[in-house]
């Protein structure tokens, strides 16, 4: 590190984010060292883990998609309309961010299982959610919307209400000074949002488990899936955690810097 | 009147009551203090700002008032933010387009009156730039295209001229002139300049303190500036002429009445076209032709004197001027109307700026 770059840091923080970094990578080295690479092939081979593969690929881009659909125009509503009881909304959609996902399953059951509030009435029109890939995007939908919530709003009160009035002023209806001017500024928080819910989805585990169950080919996704071989088959397991690992990894390569600059 | 405006609303203990008309084709010139409530006048004008009091009329259509609130969007008032707000993500000629594609106008034609309307403003070359490569001037035209393609019936410009540098300011007042020249609805201009203002507009708004505190021709402000603002910043005397090199130092200024003399720091092209300015508190009167060393002095008789804290004379001379002096002065010269006097001023008083 170049003594001019980081003008005025302690030597203290500079050994504190040191040992950060270390706490980060170790257990990254670790995986990486103790995966039987050799077993790669036969792994990944395993139709129980293709499947959870393109399980968790189905599973996380459609909960992202569905993320954006609501997320969005809950974030806009949030940073720009208001409405009575605006404060109490806005914390409750952020409680999945901080509640246990385990939680979040059980009150997903609450709500859609077989005698949940909602799933009685689903019930009735032949819809079952639980046990179902079905559930599984319900459950990775709920736990990563309020990511998708804090990007859009955070992008809107980073700017300001402005360009919307001047287009008002120039005429525009509300819904073309969205289309127009709106989302096209909120394009890289809406793409970041995307990526973050999305990661998240990929990785939930403990809504999942408990509102979709963790049924081979049904709702067993790569996390479910690392759970069970650790349990019995570890270089199994560790094996498909490089796989999720490079996965995310990936990711972030793609996006380089564009997550966070804004 | 084609606009009559009563705007009254208040935010914490700032209070605004001003009451502001305008005939059709008129421009006003609504200048005053930081804090004076200008933009908020500009925003409640707009229908951004509710009022809580008072009405908006214009064309003989309510906007505001009597429980009546024309929404923001169908209100055919055109506005210059002073920070511009071009939309970013729209190249300089959809910027100017969007009022037409909001009218739901059909492609073809918005494009085609866009660009006319951008070659009339002197922007045609840069149809395509995203604002944040346009230029100050450039930037402003665009904003000035866009605000006025809906041909609104009341156009808001708050500061337009205050961004630019000196040669683009210059370029933008001439267009300003012209456009709101031929423009047959209401112009308001926000300004803090006074060349600005009394250049573009043909009578001025001050306001102060949320009040106007007075509302005239620019000639009737000159003559008797009802506040110490008023006297300072828009009471000032204005030279339109052409100025050319006389000797290092000095230039002549030819105006259409008569003549002045100019000092220039750098020497200039002949024939330049120049505003003036000078502070009436800079000018002294005498009775008899003055001694001193004052480069201008100007006789003429005594066309009006009146009084406030300080007096103000207006000698009818080539051309003419307008003094402020303290009471005792005006006393002790025994200065009244009908009498021949002299108005002297040094050459390094009087301020430039090309016209």
């Amino acid at each position: 590190m170049n003594g001019d770059a980081s003008p005025g840091i302690p030597r203290a923080v500079l050994a504190l984010a040191l040992a950060g970094a270390a706490f980060v990578l170790l257990p990254i080295v670790g995986l990486a060292a103790r995966a039987p690479w050799s077993d790669l092939g036969t792994v990944l081979s395993r139709e129980t883990t293709t499947k959870a593969l393109v399980l968790s690929l189905v599973v996380s881009l459609s909960a992202a998609m569905l993320c954006l659909l609501a997320g969005v125009p809950l974030g806009l509503a949030l940073a720009r309309a208001r409405l009575p009881g605006q404060a109490v909304v806005r914390a409750l959609v952020m409680l999945p961010l901080v509640a246990p996902p385990v939680v979040g399953g059980v009150a997903l059951l609450s709500a859609f299982g077989r005698r949940g509030i909602v799933g009685r009435w689903l019930a009735h029109l032949g819809v079952s959610l639980p046990f179902t890939a079905g559930g599984a995007i319900v459950a990775a939908t709920f736990v990563a919307m309020p990511l998708v919530i804090i990007a859009v709003e955070g992008g809107l009160r980073s700017r300001g209400v402005e360009l919307e009035e001047a287009a008002e002023t120039l005429g525009a209806s509300p819904w073309l000074t969205l289309r127009a001017v709106t989302l096209p500024l909120l394009r890289p928080q809406i793409v970041a949002a995307f990526v973050i819910a999305w990661a998240r989805a990929l990785g939930e585990f403990g809504a999942t488990i408990t509102f979709a169950g963790n049924v081979s080919g049904r709702t067993q996704t790569l996390p479910l899936a690392v759970f069970e071989a650790l349990q019995t088959d570890p270089g199994a397991a560790i094996m498909l955690s490089v796989l999720l690992m490079g996965v995310s990894l990936a990711t972030l390569v793609a996006l380089r810097g564009r997550l966070f600059a804004s | 009147m084609s606009l009559s405006a009563h705007v009254r609303t208040h935010r914490g203990s700032f209070e605004l009551d001003a009451t502001i008309g305008a005939a059709d084709g008129e421009t006003i010139g609504l200048v005053g203090p930081n804090g004076a409530g200008k933009s908020t006048v500009v925003r409640a004008l707009a229908g951004l700002l509710a009022l809580d009091g008072g009405h908006m009329t214009l064309d003989g259509t309510t906007l505001d008032g009597e429980g009546i609130r024309v929404p923001v969007r169908e209100r055919p008032v055109g506005v210059v933010f002073q920070d511009l707000r071009l939309f970013p993500n729209l190249s300089a000629l959809d910027n100017i387009a969007f009022p037409l594609r909001a009218a739901r106008i059909p492609r073809d034609e918005t494009r085609r009156r866009a660009g006319e309307l951008a070659e009339r403003l002197g922007i045609a070359t840069r149809k395509q730039a995203p604002p944040a490569e346009l230029s100050g001037g450039e930037a402003q035209r665009v904003a000035l295209a866009r605000a006025l393609i809906r041909r609104p019936r009341l156009l808001l410009l708050d500061e337009p001229l205050s961004a630019l540098d000196v040669a683009a300011r210059r370029e933008m007042r001439t267009l300003l002139r012209a456009v709101l020249g031929s423009f047959d609805g209401i112009a308001v201009v926000v300004s803090h300049d006074p060349v600005d203002v009394m250049t573009i507009a043909g009578r001025v708004v001050i306001l102060e303190g949320g009040h106007v505190v007075q509302d005239g021709t620019p000639e009737e402000i000159r003559r008797r500036p009802l506040s110490a603002y008023a006297s300072e910043w828009v009471g000032v005397n204005l030279f339109r002429g052409t100025l050319s090199p006389l000797e290092p130092g000095v230039a002549r200024l030819l105006t259409a009445d008569g003549e002045l003399f100019v000092a220039v720091r750098d020497p200039l092209p002949p024939e330049t076209e120049v505003i003036a300015t000078l502070r009436p508190s800079d000018v002294s009167i005498h009775t008899h032709p003055p001694a001193g060393s004052a480069r201008n002095v100007i006789a003429g008789r005594i066309s009006s004197v009146s009084i406030g804290d300080r007096a103000r004379v207006v000698l009818a001379g080539k051309p003419p001027i307008v003094a402020e002096l303290t009471l005792g002065s005006l006393r002790a010269l025994d200065l009244v109307e009908g009498r021949d006097a002299f108005a002297s001023f040094k050459a390094t008083e009087l301020t430039v700026v090309p016209a």
